[in-house]
């Protein structure tokens, strides 16, 4: 074959190649925006019959299960509700509407080899309410799982099964400290309270995120707890823990906190500095010495703070 | 002889030319399969959590102006109408000729405010402080003409937030925009400590307050190009690049900064003309140096809609620039290139950067002259020059177009099917006309760096909405 030759083959092969590609592409965008226009229409024509079965428990309209626009309309719907509304009895209808209608169709997308499927899947079944999947993985589909996938799956249990949870949690440890904030954010109190065994085995990532929510409780015994990680040889524990306890603004045992006026890290100076008035009149002397720390926000904190006291030290200053 | 030596030529192009086209096809097999996984995803479900969640992180929003009166206030609407839990929006006026603060002032009801700089970056002259009554978060910022980068450190030293997102005074952002590019650094603890947006042309949509609204694509020639580059470019190289963590530029209409960081490697350079580029390579410098693992990604999804030249005058202006501006940061940073202590930088960003997207304009330019002298001629080796013509149009148009059918695959664009045929149209006459003007604009760049000329140029806006 001369070098023409081959030149006009390989021109003929990539103008066939191209042909067919770029026909595939019409195709799927005109099947992209057909299903969107289902889509639209479906929520155009029901979306009233939706709110009524909702919000007054009227029947709810025809589902053809065979037509997934219409899932994929009725799951908008129920997004929407959910995130532009609070009502235990909207939240309860769609969790048993979706339970009897799409958990077999959930089921199937949980076992999908497409990523995307599966982490949609869990984030409706969350979303939703749809109970009965907690026992749905088993230790190897776990092990397969990817970091945000198994995110999205211990929110799930937290929602219906916290001895799973407590199990599972730590199965994995490369969560991020926003994943650890987001699955405590979603624990009440209690539940927080029922994993304080665990914060010993769990990473950093993990400890920092569950100081970060116990600052947001309001019981006595989280504020001691908190207080004797003071104690802990990692500063950035400290440091979490001194912002907490600013964000809870209760101290329990002052004495604790002394220590931290001298501490060689000048981010936990700053910290004690800014809670003194929680302290009370025995951080003034800690105040003092932090007003002419050589780090500027130390200062600054250690003057804002003073401000507080200005009579006793004013009185103090004439007693001397 | 003289042919021996002018085929040999044509074969070391050839093969060149082959060797970009190898490292495309992996490019564009990795951004494939990265954003196919991701097409899947419910988007709007995960945005809507993240939207309402407390850890969010705030953002200053820097928008430099020179010269924006037309429309710097459409895109002020859109960064007001941003959804994102909590902003501030900072413009920096950079000495306008025109009535862009006088605009700004009344559009906004600003007062003088007496708000101070947090950080100390070397700046022209701050003359005023505004700030909005209508929008307390929204604040002017008047000064000295000192160039884009300076006033972007203006505003980084007064920002108050620990990101701080550098948008340009003409651009138009999606809602969702803003939350979608934060999200890798949100969800990274901060690991991800730089990213960037994808930005589209606008030329030809609606604006309503703020917000885009597409409209059937239009028939100018020069914007349906740009396009289809803009898409080929974020598509191919971007995406790649930023799966490896070897992203090297973030448009400096639409990224996202650690602003502790950028304080700390000094800044936009003032001295070089693609500033955008150039603090990317000085964030990866000090990541290096520092031996830590942050990463700076590309976000595909995010949307930052853009003017795009119409003219060629005003084009071949704008990409002579970048082109100086390419040249300008990797002379700067040439110690990295082949360097072990700068990894896949080193050894895989740096390199290609030089080969394939500095000097190849110099290299295709002699290919295309090859040809044209060899048909004109009939002295050169035709069936080299026919070879080296198909590898053109597999290089240009070929890729383009593989970019628009893969952009269409894999993200939610809705590209309606015939605005596909008109781009894929486009996008096959590349290689005949529009690729070789931008080669010629490259080269007058390279040029320009060679004879140390700084300028950047009158970009003759139009501004965005109305259908312009």
């Amino acid at each position: 074959m001369t070098l023409t030759e081959i030149v006009w083959t390989i021109i003929i092969v990539l103008a066939v190649l191209l042909a067919l590609l770029i026909g595939i592409t019409i195709w799927r965008a005109v099947y992209r925006e057909k299903r969107r226009e289902a889509v639209d229409a479906y929520i155009e024509d029901h979306f009233d019959a939706w709110f009524d079965h909702l919000y007054y428990g009227a029947p709810a309209p025809e589902y053809d299960r065979s037509k997934r626009h219409q899932r994929m309309a009725i799951e908008r719907i129920f997004s929407s509700f959910l995130h532009n509304g609070h009502s235990e009895e909207i939240k309860k209808r769609i969790s048993e509407y979706a339970q009897e209608n799409f958990s077999a169709d959930y089921r199937r997308e949980l076992k999908s080899p497409l990523w995307a499927h599966r982490v949609n899947a869990l984030t409706r079944l969350s979303d939703f309410g749809v109970s009965g999947f907690t026992d749905f993985h088993d230790d190897r589909r776990i092990a397969r799982m990817t970091r945000f996938e198994f995110f999205r799956y211990l929110i799930y249990l937290s929602h219906f099964d916290m001895n799973a949870f407590r199990t599972k949690f730590l199965a994995k440890k490369d969560l991020t400290e926003y994943d650890y904030k987001k699955i405590f954010t979603r624990l009440d109190d209690d539940r927080i309270y029922n994993i304080q065994s665990l914060y010993a085995v769990m990473p950093d990532a993990g400890k920092y995120a569950y100081i970060d929510r116990l600052s947001r409780t309001g019981n006595l015994h989280a504020g001691r707890w908190l207080e004797s990680l003071l104690e802990d040889d990692n500063a950035e524990i400290r440091i979490r823990t001194l912002k907490a306890v600013q964000t809870r603004g209760i101290i329990e045992d002052p004495a604790r906190y002394m220590k931290c006026f001298t501490s060689n890290v000048w981010t936990e100076r700053m910290l004690v500095c800014r809670i003194a008035p929680y302290i009370g009149d025995g951080s003034i002397e800690g105040l003092r010495k932090c007003a002419a720390d050589p780090h500027p926000l130390v200062r600054s904190a250690a003057l804002g703070s003073l401000k507080y006291f200005q009579p006793a030290v004013m009185n103090q200053g004439v007693a001397e | 002889m003289m042919g021996t030596i002018t085929d040999i030529l044509g074969i070391l192009i050839i093969a060149y030319m082959l060797l970009v086209i190898v490292f495309y096809i992996f490019m564009m097999a990795v951004a494939y399969f990265t954003l196919a996984r991701e097409k899947r995803l419910d988007q709007d479900a995960l945005e809507d959590e993240m939207q309402m969640n407390i850890f969010t992180k705030p953002v200053s929003i820097l928008v430099p102006a020179y010269n924006e009166e037309l429309g710097i206030i459409e895109s002020m609407h859109s960064l007001i109408t941003l959804r994102y839990p909590e902003t501030e929006i900072i413009i920096i006026d950079d000495g306008s000729k025109d009535r862009t603060s006088e605009v700004v002032m009344e559009a906004f009801k600003m007062t003088p405010s007496d708000r101070t700089p947090q950080a100390d970056l070397k700046t022209a002259r701050v003359t005023a402080v505004h700030r909005s009554t209508l929008h307390p978060n929204v604040f002017l910022i008047q000064k000295e003409n000192g160039g884009k980068a300076d006033a972007l450190n203006a505003g980084i030293n007064y920002a108050r937030y620990p990101y701080f997102c550098s948008i340009d005074g003409d651009s138009i952002l999606d809602r969702n925009s803003l939350l979608r590019v934060m999200q890798p650094i949100i969800t990274s603890d901060g690991q991800v400590v730089a990213a960037g947006g994808n930005v589209r042309i606008a030329n030809g949509n609606d604006i309503h307050f703020g917000a885009m609204e597409p409209r059937a694509l239009g028939n100018h020639p020069m914007v349906l190009m740009q396009i289809v580059e803009y898409l080929r470019a974020f598509m191919l190289g971007r995406i790649f690049f930023s799966r490896f963590n070897m992203v090297l530029i973030v448009s400096g209409a639409f990224s996202i900064f650690n602003k502790r960081i950028v304080i700390d490697v000094g800044g936009y350079s003032a001295d070089v003309i693609g500033e955008d580029m150039e603090l990317v390579v000085k964030v990866h410098g000090w990541i290096r140096e520092n031996g830590s693992d942050e990463r700076i990604e590309f976000v595909p999804d995010p949307v930052c809609w853009t003017e795009a030249p119409t003219s060629a005058k005003v084009l071949r202006r704008q990409r002579r620039r970048w082109a100086q501006g390419l040249f300008e940061s990797l002379w700067r940073h040439k110690y990295m290139a082949l360097n072990p202590k700068y990894g896949r930088i080193g050894f895989i960003a740096m390199p290609y950067f030089w080969l394939f997207e500095a000097f190849g304009a110099l290299v295709e330019f002699a290919g295309y002259a090859y040809i044209i002298i060899a048909f004109l001629t009939g002295t050169l080796n035709t069936e080299i020059a026919a070879l080296l013509l198909l590898t053109f149009v597999v290089y240009g148009s070929i890729f383009s177009t593989l970019s628009l059918m893969i952009e269409s695959w894999t993200t939610h664009n809705n590209a309606k099917p015939k605005s596909i045929l008109k781009l894929v149209a486009m996008s096959l006459s590349e290689s005949f006309w529009y690729r070789p003007m931008m080669i010629l604009f490259r080269l007058e760049g390279m040029v320009r760096f060679f004879t140390k000329k700084q300028e950047w140029g009158n970009m003759e806006r139009k501004g965005l909405g109305r259908g312009t």
